[in-house]
Protein backbone atom coordinates (compact mmCIF):
# COMPACT_ATOMS: atom_id res chain seq x y z
CA UNK A 1 0.00 0.00 0.00
CA UNK A 2 1.36 3.35 -0.99
CA UNK A 3 1.30 6.12 1.51
CA UNK A 4 -1.56 8.40 0.71
CA UNK A 5 -0.03 11.82 0.85
CA UNK A 6 3.22 11.99 -1.03
CA UNK A 7 2.57 15.65 -1.74
CA UNK A 8 2.79 16.49 1.92
CA UNK A 9 5.76 14.27 2.56
CA UNK A 10 7.61 15.61 -0.43
CA UNK A 11 6.77 19.14 0.48
CA UNK A 12 4.87 19.75 -2.72
CA UNK A 13 2.18 22.27 -3.30
CA UNK A 14 -0.91 21.42 -1.32
CA UNK A 15 -3.07 22.54 -4.20
CA UNK A 16 -2.47 19.24 -5.97
CA UNK A 17 -5.49 17.55 -4.57
CA UNK A 18 -7.04 16.05 -7.66
CA UNK A 19 -8.08 12.45 -7.67
CA UNK A 20 -5.17 11.16 -9.69
CA UNK A 21 -2.43 13.19 -8.12
CA UNK A 22 -0.26 10.92 -6.03
CA UNK A 23 -1.86 7.73 -7.26
CA UNK A 24 0.10 4.99 -9.01
CA UNK A 25 0.84 5.75 -12.61
CA UNK A 26 -0.46 3.52 -15.35
CA UNK A 27 1.29 1.32 -17.84
CA UNK A 28 1.16 3.63 -20.85
CA UNK A 29 2.56 6.64 -19.05
CA UNK A 30 5.38 4.63 -17.57
CA UNK A 31 6.14 2.97 -20.88
CA UNK A 32 6.32 6.27 -22.74
CA UNK A 33 8.46 7.78 -20.02
CA UNK A 34 10.84 4.85 -20.22
CA UNK A 35 10.97 5.12 -24.00
CA UNK A 36 11.85 8.80 -23.73
CA UNK A 37 14.67 7.94 -21.34
CA UNK A 38 15.88 5.20 -23.65
CA UNK A 39 15.88 7.52 -26.64
CA UNK A 40 17.69 10.20 -24.70
CA UNK A 41 20.30 7.83 -23.36
CA UNK A 42 20.66 6.15 -26.72
CA UNK A 43 21.36 9.49 -28.35
CA UNK A 44 23.99 10.37 -25.77
CA UNK A 45 25.64 6.98 -26.06
CA UNK A 46 25.56 7.09 -29.84
CA UNK A 47 27.22 10.49 -29.96
CA UNK A 48 29.76 9.41 -27.37
CA UNK A 49 30.61 6.27 -29.27
CA UNK A 50 30.97 8.18 -32.52
CA UNK A 51 33.38 10.60 -30.88
CA UNK A 52 35.31 7.85 -29.13
CA UNK A 53 35.71 5.58 -32.13
CA UNK A 54 36.55 8.58 -34.25
CA UNK A 55 39.35 9.40 -31.84
CA UNK A 56 40.58 5.81 -31.90
CA UNK A 57 40.65 5.95 -35.66
CA UNK A 58 42.60 9.19 -35.71
CA UNK A 59 45.02 8.50 -32.87
CA UNK A 60 47.65 5.90 -33.85
CA UNK A 61 47.98 2.95 -31.48
CA UNK A 62 51.09 1.43 -33.00
CA UNK A 63 53.32 2.76 -30.24
CA UNK A 64 51.63 0.39 -27.79
CA UNK A 65 53.37 -2.49 -29.49
CA UNK A 66 56.79 -0.99 -28.72
CA UNK A 67 56.01 -0.36 -25.06
CA UNK A 68 53.72 -3.30 -24.25
CA UNK A 69 54.49 -5.95 -26.85
CA UNK A 70 52.60 -8.61 -24.92
CA UNK A 71 49.64 -6.51 -23.90
CA UNK A 72 49.04 -4.55 -27.03
CA UNK A 73 46.10 -6.63 -28.21
CA UNK A 74 44.60 -6.62 -24.75
CA UNK A 75 44.89 -2.86 -24.43
CA UNK A 76 43.39 -2.29 -27.83
CA UNK A 77 40.53 -4.62 -26.93
CA UNK A 78 40.02 -2.73 -23.70
CA UNK A 79 39.98 0.59 -25.46
CA UNK A 80 37.64 -0.56 -28.17
CA UNK A 81 35.25 -2.79 -26.24
CA UNK A 82 35.61 -2.81 -22.49
CA UNK A 83 36.00 0.88 -21.88
CA UNK A 84 33.04 1.95 -24.04
CA UNK A 85 30.82 -0.62 -22.37
CA UNK A 86 31.98 0.45 -18.95
CA UNK A 87 31.41 4.09 -19.75
CA UNK A 88 27.97 3.29 -21.15
CA UNK A 89 27.08 1.43 -17.97
CA UNK A 90 28.32 4.32 -15.87
CA UNK A 91 26.32 6.80 -17.93
CA UNK A 92 23.12 4.79 -17.78
CA UNK A 93 23.48 3.94 -14.11
CA UNK A 94 24.50 7.44 -13.21
CA UNK A 95 21.55 8.86 -15.09
CA UNK A 96 18.99 6.79 -13.25
CA UNK A 97 20.70 6.94 -9.87
CA UNK A 98 21.04 10.69 -10.05
CA UNK A 99 17.51 11.44 -11.09
CA UNK A 100 15.88 8.82 -8.88
CA UNK A 101 17.69 9.96 -5.78
CA UNK A 102 17.73 13.72 -6.37
CA UNK A 103 14.40 14.58 -7.95
CA UNK A 104 12.62 11.27 -8.30
CA UNK A 105 12.02 12.14 -11.92
CA UNK A 106 14.04 11.20 -14.93
CA UNK A 107 13.60 13.31 -18.02
CA UNK A 108 10.95 10.99 -19.42
CA UNK A 109 9.09 10.83 -16.16
CA UNK A 110 9.23 14.58 -15.84
CA UNK A 111 7.74 14.99 -19.28
CA UNK A 112 4.91 12.63 -18.43
CA UNK A 113 4.47 14.08 -14.96
CA UNK A 114 5.52 10.96 -13.03
CA UNK A 115 7.65 10.63 -9.96
CA UNK A 116 9.35 7.76 -8.19
CA UNK A 117 8.73 7.75 -4.46
CA UNK A 118 9.27 5.24 -1.73
CA UNK A 119 6.25 3.39 -0.47
CA UNK A 120 6.37 5.53 2.61
CA UNK A 121 5.94 8.63 0.50
CA UNK A 122 9.49 9.85 1.04
CA UNK A 123 12.09 10.58 -1.56
CA UNK A 124 13.98 7.65 -2.94
CA UNK A 125 17.37 7.19 -1.37
CA UNK A 126 20.53 6.25 -3.19
CA UNK A 127 20.32 2.68 -2.00
CA UNK A 128 16.73 2.37 -3.09
CA UNK A 129 17.65 3.88 -6.41
CA UNK A 130 20.41 1.35 -6.87
CA UNK A 131 18.14 -1.55 -5.97
CA UNK A 132 15.54 -0.23 -8.37
CA UNK A 133 18.14 0.01 -11.10
CA UNK A 134 19.21 -3.58 -10.54
CA UNK A 135 15.56 -4.45 -10.44
CA UNK A 136 15.18 -3.10 -13.97
CA UNK A 137 17.46 -5.85 -15.16
CA UNK A 138 15.67 -8.46 -13.09
CA UNK A 139 12.32 -7.34 -14.48
CA UNK A 140 13.61 -7.35 -18.03
CA UNK A 141 15.35 -10.72 -18.04
CA UNK A 142 12.26 -13.00 -18.03
CA UNK A 143 10.71 -11.54 -21.16
CA UNK A 144 9.92 -8.28 -19.38
CA UNK A 145 7.56 -10.15 -17.14
CA UNK A 146 8.60 -7.96 -14.27
CA UNK A 147 7.28 -4.89 -16.05
CA UNK A 148 4.02 -6.61 -16.92
CA UNK A 149 3.56 -7.54 -13.27
CA UNK A 150 1.90 -4.20 -12.73
CA UNK A 151 -1.20 -5.56 -14.43
CA UNK A 152 -1.59 -8.06 -11.62
CA UNK A 153 -0.91 -5.64 -8.82
CA UNK A 154 -3.57 -3.41 -7.37
CA UNK A 155 -0.98 -0.69 -6.81
CA UNK A 156 0.45 -1.05 -10.31
CA UNK A 157 3.83 -2.02 -8.95
CA UNK A 158 6.42 -3.85 -10.96
CA UNK A 159 9.09 -6.20 -9.70
CA UNK A 160 11.67 -3.46 -9.41
CA UNK A 161 9.15 -1.40 -7.51
CA UNK A 162 8.65 -4.18 -5.06
CA UNK A 163 12.36 -4.89 -4.74
CA UNK A 164 13.20 -1.26 -4.01
CA UNK A 165 9.97 -0.58 -2.14
CA UNK A 166 9.17 2.27 -4.42
CA UNK A 167 6.22 3.35 -6.53
CA UNK A 168 5.68 5.57 -9.52
CA UNK A 169 2.94 8.11 -9.02
CA UNK A 170 1.33 10.92 -10.94
CA UNK A 171 3.07 14.10 -9.86
CA UNK A 172 0.74 16.51 -11.61
CA UNK A 173 -2.91 17.40 -11.61
CA UNK A 174 -3.71 14.38 -13.72
CA UNK A 175 -7.05 14.33 -15.47
CA UNK A 176 -8.01 11.86 -18.14
CA UNK A 177 -9.21 13.13 -21.47
CA UNK A 178 -12.94 12.46 -21.34
CA UNK A 179 -13.38 12.52 -25.11
CA UNK A 180 -10.58 10.01 -25.61
CA UNK A 181 -12.00 7.77 -22.93
CA UNK A 182 -15.53 8.02 -24.27
CA UNK A 183 -14.28 7.09 -27.71
CA UNK A 184 -12.41 4.10 -26.30
CA UNK A 185 -15.48 2.99 -24.36
CA UNK A 186 -17.66 3.31 -27.42
CA UNK A 187 -15.28 1.17 -29.41
CA UNK A 188 -15.10 -1.40 -26.64
CA UNK A 189 -18.90 -1.61 -26.55
CA UNK A 190 -18.92 -2.37 -30.22
CA UNK A 191 -16.48 -5.22 -29.63
CA UNK A 192 -17.27 -6.81 -26.26
CA UNK A 193 -14.61 -9.02 -24.80
CA UNK A 194 -16.77 -11.34 -22.75
CA UNK A 195 -17.57 -11.30 -19.11
CA UNK A 196 -17.94 -8.08 -17.28
CA UNK A 197 -15.65 -7.45 -14.38
CA UNK A 198 -17.70 -6.25 -11.49
CA UNK A 199 -16.02 -5.28 -8.25
CA UNK A 200 -16.43 -7.87 -5.55
CA UNK A 201 -17.63 -7.00 -2.14
CA UNK A 202 -14.08 -7.13 -0.89
CA UNK A 203 -12.94 -4.67 -3.52
CA UNK A 204 -15.84 -2.41 -2.80
CA UNK A 205 -14.79 -2.18 0.77
CA UNK A 206 -11.32 -1.07 -0.14
CA UNK B 1 39.07 76.01 -90.39
CA UNK B 2 35.87 74.05 -90.65
CA UNK B 3 37.06 71.67 -87.97
CA UNK B 4 37.79 74.58 -85.64
CA UNK B 5 34.26 75.80 -86.11
CA UNK B 6 32.93 72.34 -85.28
CA UNK B 7 35.03 72.21 -82.15
CA UNK B 8 33.88 75.67 -81.10
CA UNK B 9 30.27 74.72 -81.68
CA UNK B 10 30.63 71.52 -79.73
CA UNK B 11 32.27 73.41 -76.88
CA UNK B 12 29.40 75.87 -76.77
CA UNK B 13 26.89 73.02 -76.68
CA UNK B 14 28.80 71.40 -73.85
CA UNK B 15 28.84 74.65 -71.91
CA UNK B 16 25.12 75.01 -72.37
CA UNK B 17 24.54 71.51 -71.16
CA UNK B 18 26.69 72.05 -68.08
CA UNK B 19 24.88 75.29 -67.35
CA UNK B 20 21.58 73.47 -67.64
CA UNK B 21 22.78 70.87 -65.16
CA UNK B 22 23.87 73.51 -62.67
CA UNK B 23 20.50 75.26 -62.93
CA UNK B 24 18.39 72.20 -62.23
CA UNK B 25 18.46 72.78 -58.49
CA UNK B 26 18.21 76.52 -58.71
CA UNK B 27 15.06 77.90 -57.12
CA UNK B 28 15.29 81.43 -58.41
CA UNK B 29 12.09 82.64 -60.04
CA UNK B 30 13.81 83.66 -63.20
CA UNK B 31 15.30 80.27 -63.79
CA UNK B 32 12.06 78.30 -63.52
CA UNK B 33 10.75 78.57 -67.09
CA UNK B 34 14.17 77.98 -68.53
CA UNK B 35 14.55 74.91 -66.39
CA UNK B 36 11.20 73.59 -67.51
CA UNK B 37 12.19 74.05 -71.12
CA UNK B 38 15.44 72.28 -70.51
CA UNK B 39 13.67 69.43 -68.78
CA UNK B 40 11.29 69.08 -71.67
CA UNK B 41 14.08 69.06 -74.19
CA UNK B 42 16.49 66.92 -72.25
CA UNK B 43 14.15 64.61 -70.41
CA UNK B 44 16.12 61.50 -71.23
CA UNK B 45 19.59 62.87 -70.93
CA UNK B 46 21.85 62.06 -68.05
CA UNK B 47 21.83 65.60 -66.78
CA UNK B 48 18.06 65.72 -66.52
CA UNK B 49 17.82 62.26 -64.96
CA UNK B 50 19.49 63.39 -61.76
CA UNK B 51 17.15 64.53 -59.01
CA UNK B 52 17.96 67.43 -56.78
CA UNK B 53 19.43 66.06 -53.58
CA UNK B 54 20.06 69.32 -51.79
CA UNK B 55 18.82 69.15 -48.19
CA UNK B 56 15.14 69.96 -47.99
CA UNK B 57 13.13 68.19 -45.32
CA UNK B 58 9.73 68.87 -46.85
CA UNK B 59 10.81 67.70 -50.27
CA UNK B 60 12.39 64.58 -48.81
CA UNK B 61 9.20 63.89 -46.93
CA UNK B 62 7.21 64.35 -50.12
CA UNK B 63 9.53 61.98 -51.90
CA UNK B 64 9.11 59.44 -49.12
CA UNK B 65 5.35 59.63 -49.36
CA UNK B 66 5.37 59.44 -53.13
CA UNK B 67 7.97 56.68 -53.18
CA UNK B 68 6.08 54.61 -50.62
CA UNK B 69 2.91 54.98 -52.62
CA UNK B 70 4.72 54.00 -55.79
CA UNK B 71 6.28 50.97 -54.14
CA UNK B 72 2.86 49.98 -52.89
CA UNK B 73 1.37 50.33 -56.34
CA UNK B 74 4.28 48.37 -57.82
CA UNK B 75 3.80 45.56 -55.33
CA UNK B 76 0.07 45.54 -55.85
CA UNK B 77 0.39 45.44 -59.61
CA UNK B 78 2.99 42.68 -59.34
CA UNK B 79 0.74 40.63 -57.12
CA UNK B 80 -2.28 41.40 -59.24
CA UNK B 81 -0.54 40.02 -62.29
CA UNK B 82 0.24 36.87 -60.31
CA UNK B 83 -3.37 36.58 -59.22
CA UNK B 84 -4.51 37.04 -62.77
CA UNK B 85 -2.12 34.31 -63.87
CA UNK B 86 -3.44 31.94 -61.22
CA UNK B 87 -7.01 32.71 -62.17
CA UNK B 88 -6.18 32.13 -65.82
CA UNK B 89 -4.62 28.78 -65.01
CA UNK B 90 -7.61 27.78 -62.90
CA UNK B 91 -9.97 28.81 -65.68
CA UNK B 92 -7.86 26.92 -68.18
CA UNK B 93 -8.10 23.83 -66.00
CA UNK B 94 -11.85 24.17 -65.77
CA UNK B 95 -12.08 24.79 -69.50
CA UNK B 96 -9.99 21.70 -70.13
CA UNK B 97 -12.25 19.60 -67.95
CA UNK B 98 -15.36 20.94 -69.59
CA UNK B 99 -13.93 20.56 -73.08
CA UNK B 100 -13.28 16.89 -72.45
CA UNK B 101 -16.86 16.51 -71.26
CA UNK B 102 -18.48 18.51 -74.02
CA UNK B 103 -18.10 17.22 -77.51
CA UNK B 104 -19.82 20.03 -79.40
CA UNK B 105 -17.72 23.19 -79.38
CA UNK B 106 -19.33 26.48 -78.70
CA UNK B 107 -19.54 29.23 -81.23
CA UNK B 108 -16.85 31.20 -79.51
CA UNK B 109 -14.56 28.21 -79.68
CA UNK B 110 -15.30 27.75 -83.34
CA UNK B 111 -14.36 31.31 -84.04
CA UNK B 112 -11.24 31.14 -81.96
CA UNK B 113 -9.95 27.58 -81.97
CA UNK B 114 -7.40 27.08 -79.30
CA UNK B 115 -6.26 24.18 -77.15
CA UNK B 116 -7.97 23.88 -73.83
CA UNK B 117 -4.88 24.71 -71.87
CA UNK B 118 -4.18 27.75 -73.97
CA UNK B 119 -7.65 29.21 -74.02
CA UNK B 120 -6.85 31.67 -71.33
CA UNK B 121 -3.46 33.21 -71.59
CA UNK B 122 -2.30 35.70 -69.04
CA UNK B 123 -1.67 39.09 -70.54
CA UNK B 124 2.00 39.93 -70.93
CA UNK B 125 3.39 41.92 -68.12
CA UNK B 126 3.85 45.50 -69.09
CA UNK B 127 7.22 46.94 -68.22
CA UNK B 128 5.71 50.11 -66.84
CA UNK B 129 3.53 50.01 -63.78
CA UNK B 130 0.24 51.91 -63.71
CA UNK B 131 1.89 54.59 -61.64
CA UNK B 132 4.33 55.20 -64.46
CA UNK B 133 1.68 56.24 -66.94
CA UNK B 134 1.79 59.68 -68.43
CA UNK B 135 -0.90 60.91 -66.13
CA UNK B 136 0.82 59.49 -63.08
CA UNK B 137 4.15 60.94 -64.04
CA UNK B 138 2.54 64.29 -64.69
CA UNK B 139 0.91 64.24 -61.29
CA UNK B 140 4.13 63.33 -59.57
CA UNK B 141 5.96 66.05 -61.44
CA UNK B 142 3.20 68.49 -60.60
CA UNK B 143 3.57 67.69 -56.93
CA UNK B 144 7.24 68.55 -56.91
CA UNK B 145 6.97 71.54 -59.20
CA UNK B 146 4.17 72.85 -57.04
CA UNK B 147 6.25 72.26 -53.98
CA UNK B 148 9.08 74.30 -55.42
CA UNK B 149 6.78 77.06 -56.57
CA UNK B 150 5.26 77.18 -53.13
CA UNK B 151 8.65 77.89 -51.75
CA UNK B 152 9.06 80.75 -54.20
CA UNK B 153 5.54 82.17 -54.21
CA UNK B 154 4.12 82.67 -50.77
CA UNK B 155 0.64 83.37 -52.13
CA UNK B 156 -0.73 79.93 -51.60
CA UNK B 157 -4.25 80.65 -52.80
CA UNK B 158 -3.24 81.94 -56.18
CA UNK B 159 -0.77 79.18 -56.62
CA UNK B 160 -3.17 76.42 -55.77
CA UNK B 161 -5.90 77.87 -57.92
CA UNK B 162 -3.71 78.15 -60.98
CA UNK B 163 -2.07 74.79 -60.45
CA UNK B 164 -5.38 73.08 -59.78
CA UNK B 165 -6.98 74.45 -62.91
CA UNK B 166 -3.99 73.49 -64.94
CA UNK B 167 -3.77 69.97 -63.59
CA UNK B 168 -7.47 69.38 -64.06
CA UNK B 169 -7.37 70.53 -67.66
CA UNK B 170 -4.23 68.60 -68.38
CA UNK B 171 -5.51 65.48 -66.67
CA UNK B 172 -8.71 65.66 -68.66
CA UNK B 173 -6.76 66.04 -71.86
CA UNK B 174 -4.43 63.20 -70.95
CA UNK B 175 -7.30 60.95 -70.03
CA UNK B 176 -9.12 61.68 -73.25
CA UNK B 177 -5.97 61.02 -75.18
CA UNK B 178 -5.20 57.77 -73.43
CA UNK B 179 -8.79 56.57 -73.91
CA UNK B 180 -8.64 57.41 -77.59
CA UNK B 181 -11.48 59.87 -77.53
CA UNK B 182 -11.71 62.07 -80.59
CA UNK B 183 -11.04 65.64 -79.67
CA UNK B 184 -11.20 67.24 -83.01
CA UNK B 185 -14.18 69.41 -82.21
CA UNK B 186 -14.29 73.11 -82.40
CA UNK B 187 -13.97 73.45 -78.64
CA UNK B 188 -11.45 70.70 -78.28
CA UNK B 189 -8.74 71.41 -75.76
CA UNK B 190 -5.12 71.15 -76.78
CA UNK B 191 -3.71 67.70 -76.10
CA UNK B 192 -1.01 67.04 -73.62
CA UNK B 193 1.56 66.54 -76.30
CA UNK B 194 1.26 70.18 -77.10
CA UNK B 195 1.29 71.34 -73.56
CA UNK B 196 4.85 72.19 -72.66
CA UNK B 197 3.95 72.53 -69.02
CA UNK B 198 2.55 69.02 -68.81
CA UNK B 199 5.59 67.71 -70.59
CA UNK B 200 7.68 69.44 -67.98
CA UNK B 201 5.72 67.72 -65.25
CA UNK B 202 6.07 64.39 -66.98
CA UNK B 203 9.82 64.80 -67.31
CA UNK B 204 10.10 65.88 -63.72
CA UNK B 205 7.81 63.07 -62.60
CA UNK B 206 9.96 60.51 -64.37
CA UNK B 207 13.01 61.71 -62.48
CA UNK B 208 11.27 62.06 -59.15
CA UNK B 209 9.46 58.75 -59.32
CA UNK B 210 12.71 56.90 -59.81
CA UNK B 211 14.44 58.82 -57.06
CA UNK B 212 11.45 58.55 -54.73
CA UNK B 213 11.30 54.80 -55.18
CA UNK B 214 14.96 54.44 -54.31
CA UNK B 215 14.61 56.77 -51.37
CA UNK B 216 11.52 55.04 -50.02
CA UNK B 217 13.07 51.61 -50.45
CA UNK B 218 16.15 52.63 -48.51
CA UNK B 219 14.11 54.37 -45.84
CA UNK B 220 11.70 51.48 -45.43
CA UNK B 221 14.51 48.98 -45.19
CA UNK B 222 16.24 51.02 -42.53
CA UNK B 223 13.05 51.67 -40.62
CA UNK B 224 12.05 48.02 -40.70
CA UNK B 225 15.46 46.94 -39.49
CA UNK B 226 15.37 49.46 -36.68
CA UNK B 227 11.88 48.44 -35.67
CA UNK B 228 12.83 44.78 -35.69
CA UNK B 229 15.94 45.54 -33.70
CA UNK B 230 13.94 47.52 -31.18
CA UNK B 231 11.37 44.76 -30.91
CA UNK B 232 14.04 42.11 -30.53
CA UNK B 233 15.80 44.05 -27.79
CA UNK B 234 12.66 45.06 -25.95
CA UNK B 235 12.37 42.96 -22.78
CA UNK B 236 8.60 43.20 -22.82
CA UNK B 237 8.40 41.71 -26.29
CA UNK B 238 10.91 39.06 -25.36
CA UNK B 239 8.91 38.12 -22.31
CA UNK B 240 5.75 38.01 -24.37
CA UNK B 241 7.27 35.72 -26.97
CA UNK B 242 8.81 33.53 -24.32
CA UNK B 243 5.61 33.28 -22.33
CA UNK B 244 3.60 32.44 -25.43
CA UNK B 245 6.09 29.76 -26.44
CA UNK B 246 6.05 28.38 -22.93
CA UNK B 247 2.28 28.44 -22.85
CA UNK B 248 2.05 26.64 -26.17
CA UNK B 249 4.57 24.00 -25.10
CA UNK B 250 2.74 23.60 -21.81
CA UNK B 251 -0.58 23.12 -23.57
CA UNK B 252 0.90 20.48 -25.84
CA UNK B 253 2.46 18.75 -22.86
CA UNK B 254 -0.80 18.81 -20.95
CA UNK B 255 -2.59 17.32 -23.92
CA UNK B 256 -0.05 14.52 -24.18
CA UNK B 257 -0.31 13.84 -20.49
CA UNK B 258 -4.08 13.75 -20.57
CA UNK B 259 -4.00 11.29 -23.43
CA UNK B 260 -1.56 9.05 -21.64
CA UNK B 261 -3.58 9.16 -18.43
CA UNK B 262 -6.69 8.24 -20.41
CA UNK B 263 -4.79 5.39 -21.99
CA UNK B 264 -3.67 4.33 -18.54
CA UNK B 265 -7.23 4.22 -17.32
CA UNK B 266 -8.40 2.33 -20.36
CA UNK B 267 -5.60 -0.23 -20.22
CA UNK B 268 -6.13 -0.61 -16.51
CA UNK B 269 -9.81 -1.36 -16.95
CA UNK B 270 -9.00 -3.90 -19.62
CA UNK B 271 -6.39 -5.59 -17.48
CA UNK B 272 -8.74 -5.66 -14.54
CA UNK B 273 -11.26 -7.50 -16.63
CA UNK B 274 -8.78 -9.93 -18.11
CA UNK B 275 -6.88 -10.73 -14.93
CA UNK B 276 -9.73 -10.14 -12.51
CA UNK B 277 -7.57 -7.78 -10.56
CA UNK B 278 -8.86 -5.59 -7.81
CA UNK B 279 -9.19 -1.88 -8.31
CA UNK B 280 -6.44 0.52 -7.45
CA UNK B 281 -5.81 1.40 -3.89
CA UNK B 282 -7.74 4.54 -3.09
CA UNK B 283 -5.92 7.50 -1.65
CA UNK B 284 -6.80 7.92 1.95
CA UNK B 285 -7.12 11.68 1.77
CA UNK B 286 -9.91 11.71 -0.79
CA UNK B 287 -11.58 8.44 -0.15
CA UNK B 288 -12.23 7.87 -3.79
CA UNK B 289 -10.53 5.54 -6.14
CA UNK B 290 -8.23 7.47 -8.44
CA UNK B 291 -8.89 5.55 -11.52
CA UNK B 292 -11.99 4.14 -10.01
CA UNK B 293 -14.06 7.18 -10.77
CA UNK B 294 -13.30 6.87 -14.43
CA UNK B 295 -12.85 3.15 -14.16
CA UNK B 296 -16.36 2.85 -12.80
CA UNK B 297 -17.54 4.49 -15.95
CA UNK B 298 -15.62 1.91 -17.89
CA UNK B 299 -17.07 -0.87 -15.73
CA UNK B 300 -20.62 0.25 -16.18
CA UNK B 301 -19.96 0.56 -19.87
CA UNK B 302 -19.24 -3.10 -20.09
CA UNK B 303 -15.56 -2.94 -20.80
Amino acid sequence: MIAPRPDQRLGSVAAHTSRLYGTPAGFVSRLIALLIDIVLLGTVLLLSSVIWYGLLRVVPLGWLKAIFPQLQALIVFALRVVLPIAVAIVIVAGYFLFFFSVTGQTVGKRVLGLRVVSTGGDRVGLRQAFVRLVGYAISAIPMYLGFLAMFFDRDRRTWHDRLARTAVIYAWDAQPDERFLAHAIRRARERPLGTTDRPTSKESNV
Amino acid sequence: MAEQNKVARARRQLDDALAAVSNVGDDSPTSQPARERRLVGAGDTTAASQADISPDLLRTFTRLVVGTALLGVDELSHRASGWERQAAQADAGLAGASSTALVVPTSAESHAPAPAGEAMVAPPATPATPADSQLGLAMIGWIFVTHERLRMDRNLGHMLQAAGAQIVNSAAALTAESLGWVSGGRHARPTAAHDARVQTWIARGRIESRHSRTLARAALREIVQEVLGALASDPGIQNLIQSQSTTLAGEVLDEVRERTVSADVYVDSLSRRLFRRARLSPPLDTGASPAGAVGALADTSGI
